[in-house]
């Protein structure tokens, strides 16, 4: 029944976070008989908590634009893609 | 001989030379095979370049009036095939082409092995719906495959920074066209599968002729984007491009501007969508909080809780009914009583001597026994007896007896 409840919520990325809160939802509003209110609570503490972290993914994600290259010694590196450094 | 000599002017000689070219049949209409080079597009509209082979070259002019209806854009190194006639630039003593008809060289071929390498894949399922991957609806990064010089990657990389700037991008260049096209698109399919972190593929490049997109018409691209693990979006060319890359991809993308909108959501829309789960959350749990409530009340307003003295009422009936049950019966079982107690008192009543008496009867007893007489056979003349009537007794002599037969029945 707790599909990924015991997961600690700061370890999920954001498409896991936002497929766990779209489920909690749809087990509280699916009227499931067995679910009792003290784990309507919960699920509904849980869900609170997943959104924040959502939202907190989103505004501290900083964007990474990288390019990979082959370096002197012919592995793979990811740098930096600075668009200017190529001309059309 | 040098009286008779005749000069001409220069024009005189060209036009003279152009004439006789432009009467001659088969200069009218040639058909001829070759490359282009220096080709112009001169702003009038007219095309000028030179047809060349490893032995010759021409020059050849494309007046707009023909160039209108070409379907592709001349380049240099294009093979072609031109239908014009010849004749001469008389400013210039210079014979070329005036190609009146331009096609694709060796595009049949091309065309036709495109189609038996489509039937084939398509006979093996590699463009089946079944295969196609759905693509992540938020992705962290996308893997952008091409080249790293060309405008295919400024479009992509522009459009999703512009739609969400927290998605990573990682560009794995590789070159779109020549001969390693197709082994390093492919590798680089393979390699990012490899990697963990990339969400979605982007694998294209921008527009350009056949033979410029050939490689993402390759049989090892396409079997490379059916193997990848991570979903594909193609962006091969443009709209009207469409090559097997396009058809193997799980997405095809009309460019590669569309395909950083098709694999990128907008931002703003990844908010809405938080916080319309947010308000069903919270609708949700509110409506569930009220369910319970209502529920809680209505059971406490039923019937039992609100009247609780009706939980006992029927108790008391029943043991008010036993009650009266139990009364009945002790009357019915002492009124028998009392009427049998009647009768028996009566029935002694009738045993009661004195009562026999009060009618009239006396008893007679022997003085000296004390015993009553029944008979007058107890009886002798000159005896004693007493006579006992109710309200006294009296002593007597018996002075004479008579037996009366009739009545011999009587005594017991």
């Amino acid at each position: 029944m707790k599909t990924g409840a015991d997961k600690d919520i700061s370890s999920l990325n954001f498409e896991e976070a936002i497929a766990e809160l779209e489920e909690i939802i749809d087990r509280l509003e699916g009227r499931e008989s067995s679910l009792t209110l003290e784990e309507a609570v919960e699920l509904y503490k849980r869900g609170i908590l997943l959104s924040q972290h959502c939202k907190e993914k989103l505004e501290k994600a900083q964007q990474e634009i990288n390019i990979l290259i082959k370096n002197k010694d012919g592995e793979l590196e990811e740098i930096p893609f600075l668009e200017e450094q190529y001309g059309d | 001989m040098e009286m008779n000599r005749q000069i001409f002017t220069i024009e005189q000689v060209n036009n003279y030379v152009k004439s006789l070219m432009d009467k001659n049949p088969v200069l009218q209409n040639l058909w001829i095979r070759g490359e282009i080079s220096n080709f112009k597009l001169h702003s009038s509209g007219h095309m000028y370049f030179t047809l060349k082979d490893n032995q010759a070259r021409i020059k050849c002019v494309f007046f707009k009036n023909y160039a209108y209806s070409l379907n592709f854009v001349p380049t240099d190194g294009m093979s072609v095939i031109v239908r014009g006639n010849i004749s001469l630039y008389t400013r210039d003593g210079q014979y070329q082409l005036y190609v009146q008809h331009m096609e694709r060289d060796g595009i049949g071929e091309l065309y036709a092995a495109l189609e038996a390498l489509k039937e084939k894949l398509m006979k093996e399922g590699l463009f089946s719906q079944e295969h196609k991957k759905p693509l992540p609806a938020y992705p962290r990064k996308i893997g952008i495959i091409t080249s790293h010089t060309g405008a295919a990657v400024h479009d992509v990389i522009k459009v999703i920074s512009k739609r969400n700037p927290t998605v990573d991008i990682l560009v794995i260049p590789v070159a779109v066209q020549g001969e390693n096209a197709k082994d390093q698109i492919s590798a680089a399919i393979n390699y990012a599968n490899t990697r963990e972190d990339i969400d979605i593929l982007i694998v294209g490049r921008g527009g350009g002729s056949i033979e410029e997109l050939w490689a993402f018409n390759e049989e090892k691209v396409a079997r490379a984007i059916f193997g990848s693990r991570i979903p594909i979006i193609s962006a091969v060319g443009h709209e009207t491009d469409f090559t097997i890359a396009d058809l193997v991809a799980d997405v095809r993308a009309p460019t590669p501007s569309s395909a950083g909108e098709i694999a990128v959501a907008e931002i703003s829309s990844i908010h809405e969508a938080l916080e319309g789960l947010d308000r069903r959350l919270q609708d949700t749990m509110t409506n569930k909080l009220k369910e319970l409530s209502n529920y809680l009340d209505k059971l406490s307003n039923s019937y039992v809780l609100k009247y609780p003295e009706r939980l006992f009422a029927a108790y008391e009936q029943r043991l008010d009914y036993a009650t009266e049950k139990i009364m009945t019966n002790m009357d019915n079982f002492i009124s028998a009583r009392s009427d049998k107690f009647v009768r028996t008192v009566s029935y002694l009543e009738a045993l009661n001597p004195l009562s026999v008496m009060m009618r009239g009867f006396s008893i007679v007893t022997d003085i000296e026994k004390g015993s009553i007489i029944r008979s007058v056979d107890e009886l002798h003349e000159n005896m004693q007896v007493k006579i006992h009537l109710t309200d006294g007794n009296a002593t007597c002599n018996i002075t004479s007896k008579e037996k009366e037969p009739a009545n011999e029945n009587w005594s017991r």
